[in-house]
C-alpha cells in the first residue's frame, strides 16, 4: 500500500486557511490586480421513463436537484500569483445526491517558462465531441450528470515547464477519490444498480497511494496535439457482481492499479475540424482500448455539426453503452440562446439514443434550459444496455451572480 | 472573431504593408510624420487610383506603433424592432513580430457565457488559428476560422469587417472631398481583391487632419448599398486615437450593432502566454 496522506478534511482546512492568508495579503497589497468572482444557482427537475423493466427496480421517476456553483479568482504580484476557488453544493431532497465538493481551491505560481500549482485542481484533456475517454485525472462524479459528468476536485502538485517544442505537466496526485454512482448512473451499460458503498480495491490500489501524471501538449499550426500517462490508481473501476444488504443483485466498483495513456488530437483544414481521442489502459482484467473520433464541420460562428465514431475493444463487455456506435451531433449559438443535440446510432443495431437540449437567456443573468433524450430503436437487441432504453425530461433553471 | 481589432505590430518600413481595414476601424494616429503627408498632397500628375493608395497608405501608417493593448468592449445588437441585446467583453491583443497577430476576447455577459475566451491567431496570407475557452469544463476547443463574408456573432459587422487587412487587400480610387458634420474628408473607394469578400467595393471617408476613418458605405457584389458604418467619438490614448463608438447600419434589415470601446490600455505588457491555446485553458474559470 502507498503512503497515507491523511484526512481529506484536514486537507481542506489547511488549503483553506492558506487561500484566506492569501486573500487577506492581498487585499493590503497596492500590486493586487485582480479579484473576480462568480456563481451559478441552479435549479433543476428531471423526470423518467424506463421503457426497460427487466428484473431492476429503477430509481424513483422524478428528481430534483438545486446546484450551487462558486468560483473566486485573485490574481496579484503582476499575475505572477494566482489562487482560485471553486466551490460546488448540490442539495437532492430525497438526499441521494447531495454533495459538497472543491473543484478547485489551488495556488499558483506563474513564471515565463514554468508554472507550479498546488491544491486542488481541475483539469481536461480531450478533444471529442461524443465522449471523453483522456479526461482523466479528475474523478468523475455521476450523479445525475451520466455521460455528462461534473469532475470532482483531485489534490495535486503540477509542475508546468513551457518549451518551444511543447508544453510539459508532471503531476503528483495524492488522494485518490472513488467515482460517484446513483440508480440512474448505473443505467449508463448496465440494468444493474451500482453499489458505491461496496467499493473494492486491487493490490496496491487506495486512497493513500500516490498516483501521478505526466502530459506533453503542443499546438503545431493547426494542429492541437497531447499525450499523457496516468501511473497508480485508475480513476475507471471495474464492476464485480454482489447484493446489498436487502439481497439485491448489484454492481460493487473495483479500483485497480495500472497505467492509462492517452492521445488527444484536434486538426484544422478549413472549416473542418478533425478530432480524435484515444487510449490504452492495463488493468487486472487485462489491457483494452478505447477511442472516439470524428469530425466537426462549422457554418460561420453560428453552427457546428459533428459526426464521429466512438470504439471499445472491450465491445459487449465495456462499461459503456457506446463501444461501437456512430455520433451525429450539433450545436446552433442564436442570439438569447443554444440548440444541443447529439444521436448515438449502434453500428449493429442502430438502436438510437438521442437528446436535444436547448438553453434560452432571460434577460442578462438568468437562463432557462429544457433537455429530452430518448431511446428509440428495439430493446431486445441490446438488453443489457439500460441506459438507452429510458426516456427522460428535464427543465432547468439557472441564475447566475 | 479573427484579429477583430487588430494587429498594429511596430513596423520600421515606411508604408509598405498594412493598413487595415481594422486599421481603418480602429485607427491610431502614429507622429505625423511630414513626408506622408506630401505623399498624399502631391496631386500633380498622380492618377486617382495612385492619389487613394497614397491615402490608404498614410492611414496605415498612423496606425502602427504599439505592441499589444487592453480594451473593454461593449457590443450592443439593436433589433429592427428596437430590441437591444449586450454583450460585453474584454479584448486583449499581441502584436507578435514575424507570428502575426493574436486577439483574446473573454466574455463578461451575458452572465451565462461569462468566462467564455475566444484566442485567435491570425497569419498573413494563411488561414486562422482560432480557439474557444468554455469555462464550465475548463476545455480549449479548436474551432474553424470563420467564413470572412459571414455575421460576427450574430451582429451587423462581417468577419472581413472587423479584421486587420493589408494595404494590398484593396485597390483604391480617390474620390474627391466632401464634409461630414464638421470634418473635412477625403473620400476614397477600394474594391477588394480577394474574390471570396461579400463586397463590390467600399467608400470611405477620412477626416484630413488624422487620417481617421469617420464613415464607411459597403456595397455588395451586385453593387447594392448595404451596410453603413459611422465612427465617432474619437479619443487619443497616448498616441494613438480610437474611435469610441462605432455604429454599424445594416440598410437590408434595418439592424444596427453597435461597438462601444473604453479603457484602453496601450503598451500594458500582456502576457504572452495569455495568447497560447496552453495557457487560453489554465486561467480561471
Amino acid at each position: 500500500m502507498g503512503r497515507r496522506y491523511g484526512e481529506p478534511e484536514t486537507w481542506f482546512r489547511a488549503l483553506r486557511g492558506l487561500v484566506a492568508a492569501l486573500a487577506a495579503a492581498c487585499l493590503v497589497s497596492p500590486t493586487c490586480l485582480n479579484a473576480q468572482w462568480q456563481a451559478t444557482v441552479t435549479a433543476e427537475g428531471s423526470a423518467f421513463q424506463e421503457l426497460d423493466s427487466r428484473g431492476f427496480a429503477g430509481p424513483d421517476p422524478t428528481e430534483a436537484v438545486v446546484a450551487l456553483d462558486a468560483s473566486v479568482f485573485l490574481e496579484w504580484g503582476g499575475g505572477r500569483y494566482v489562487a482560485q476557488a471553486a466551490p460546488l453544493f448540490r442539495w437532492d431532497p430525497s438526499g441521494e445526491r447531495t454533495r459538497v465538493d472543491l473543484r478547485d481551491l489551488s495556488v499558483s505560481a506563474i513564471g515565463d517558462r514554468w508554472e507550479l500549482s498546488i491544491g486542488m485542481k481541475e483539469i481536461f484533456w480531450g478533444a471529442a465531441e461524443s465522449r471523453r475517454l483522456v479526461d482523466g485525472v479528475n474523478q468523475r462524479d455521476l450523479v445525475g450528470g451520466g455521460e455528462d459528468y461534473v469532475r470532482m476536485g483531485q489534490l495535486m502538485v503540477d509542475l508546468t515547464a513551457i518549451r518551444s517544442w511543447g508544453t510539459i505537466d508532471v503531476l503528483l496526485l495524492p488522494w485518490f477519490r472513488e467515482r460517484t454512482f446513483d440508480g440512474r448512473s448505473g443505467l449508463l451499460w448496465s440494468p444493474l444498480p451500482v453499489d458505491a458503498s461496496q467499493a473494492a480495491y486491487g493490490p496496491g490500489a487506495g486512497t493513500g497511494r500516490l498516483d501521478w501524471a505526466v502530459r506533453w501538449r503542443h499546438t503545431l499550426g493547426p494542429v492541437d496535439v497531447g499525450f499523457s500517462h496516468l501511473q497508480g490508481n485508475l480513476r475507471e473501476p471495474g464492476f464485480v457482481d454482489t447484493t446489498n444488504a436487502q439481497g439485491q443483485a448489484v454492481l460493487a466498483p473495483r479500483y485497480d492499479v495500472g497505467g492509462q495513456t492517452g492521445l488527444d488530437l484536434q486538426a484544422a483544414t478549413g472549416i473542418w475540424i478533425w478530432k480524435l481521442e484515444a487510449f490504452t489502459s492495463d488493468p487486472r482484467s487485462g489491457r483494452y482500448a478505447a477511442a472516439a473520433g470524428g469530425i466537426e464541420y462549422g457554418v460561420g460562428d453560428f453552427l457546428a455539426l459533428f459526426l464521429e465514431y466512438a470504439w471499445d475493444s472491450r465491445g459487449r463487455e465495456a462499461t459503456t453503452s457506446f463501444a461501437d456506435d456512430f455520433f451525429v451531433g450539433g450545436r446552433l449559438f442564436l442570439p438569447d440562446g443554444q440548440v444541443r443535440t447529439g444521436i448515438f446510432l449502434d453500428r449493429r443495431t442502430w438502436n438510437t439514443a438521442a437528446s436535444v437540449a436547448v438553453d434560452w437567456r432571460v434577460g442578462n443573468s438568468a437562463t432557462v434550459g429544457l433537455e429530452v433524450g430518448a431511446f428509440l430503436g428495439d430493446s431486445s437487441l441490446e438488453p443489457p444496455l439500460g441506459r438507452r432504453q429510458q426516456t427522460r425530461i428535464s427543465v432547468k433553471m439557472s441564475r447566475y451572480f | 472573431m479573427s484579429k477583430l481589432i487588430g494587429r498594429r505590430r511596430r513596423r520600421r518600413r515606411p508604408v509598405e504593408r498594412g493598413a487595415a481595414i481594422a486599421g481603418m476601424l480602429l485607427l491610431s494616429l502614429g507622429g505625423g510624420q511630414a513626408n506622408a503627408q506630401e505623399a498624399v498632397r502631391n496631386t500633380d500628375g498622380s492618377s486617382p487610383e495612385e492619389r487613394g493608395l497614397a491615402i490608404a497608405r498614410e492611414a496605415d501608417r498612423r496606425t502602427a506603433g504599439y505592441d499589444d493593448y487592453e480594451a473593454r468592449l461593449t457590443m450592443v445588437l439593436v433589433s429592427r424592432n428596437g430590441k437591444e441585446r449586450v454583450r460585453e467583453m474584454e479584448v486583449s491583443a499581441l502584436a507578435k513580430s514575424g507570428e502575426g497577430e493574436r486577439t483574446l476576447l473573454v466574455f463578461q455577459s451575458p452572465r451565462d457565457l461569462a468566462g467564455t475566451a475566444l484566442l485567435s491567431h491570425s497569419h498573413a496570407g494563411a488561414g486562422d488559428d482560432q480557439w474557444l475557452y468554455l469555462p464550465a469544463m475548463k476545455r480549449v476547443k479548436r474551432i474553424a476560422a470563420a467564413n470572412q463574408s459571414g455575421s460576427f456573432m450574430g451582429s451587423e459587422f462581417a468577419y472581413e469587417d472587423i479584421s486587420s487587412q493589408e494595404v494590398g487587400s484593396f485597390t483604391y480610387r480617390y474620390e474627391g472631398e466632401d464634409q461630414i458634420g464638421d470634418a473635412e474628408v477625403y473620400v476614397v473607394e477600394r474594391f477588394p481583391v480577394d474574390g471570396s469578400s461579400g463586397y463590390s467595393r467600399q467608400r470611405v471617408c477620412l477626416d484630413r487632419i488624422e487620417y481617421l476613418p469617420l464613415r464607411i458605405e459597403y456595397f455588395d457584389t451586385r453593387g447594392e448599398h448595404v451596410k453603413t458604418l459611422t465612427l465617432a467619438d474619437y479619443v487619443q490614448h497616448g498616441p494613438y486615437w480610437r474611435a469610441g463608438t462605432m455604429t454599424m447600419e445594416s440598410h437590408r434589415t434595418g439592424a444596427v450593432t453597435r461597438l462601444e470601446w473604453s479603457d484602453f490600455r496601450f503598451d500594458a505588457g500582456v502576457s504572452e502566454r495569455r495568447f497560447t491555446a496552453d495557457g487560453l485553458g489554465r486561467r480561471g474559470r
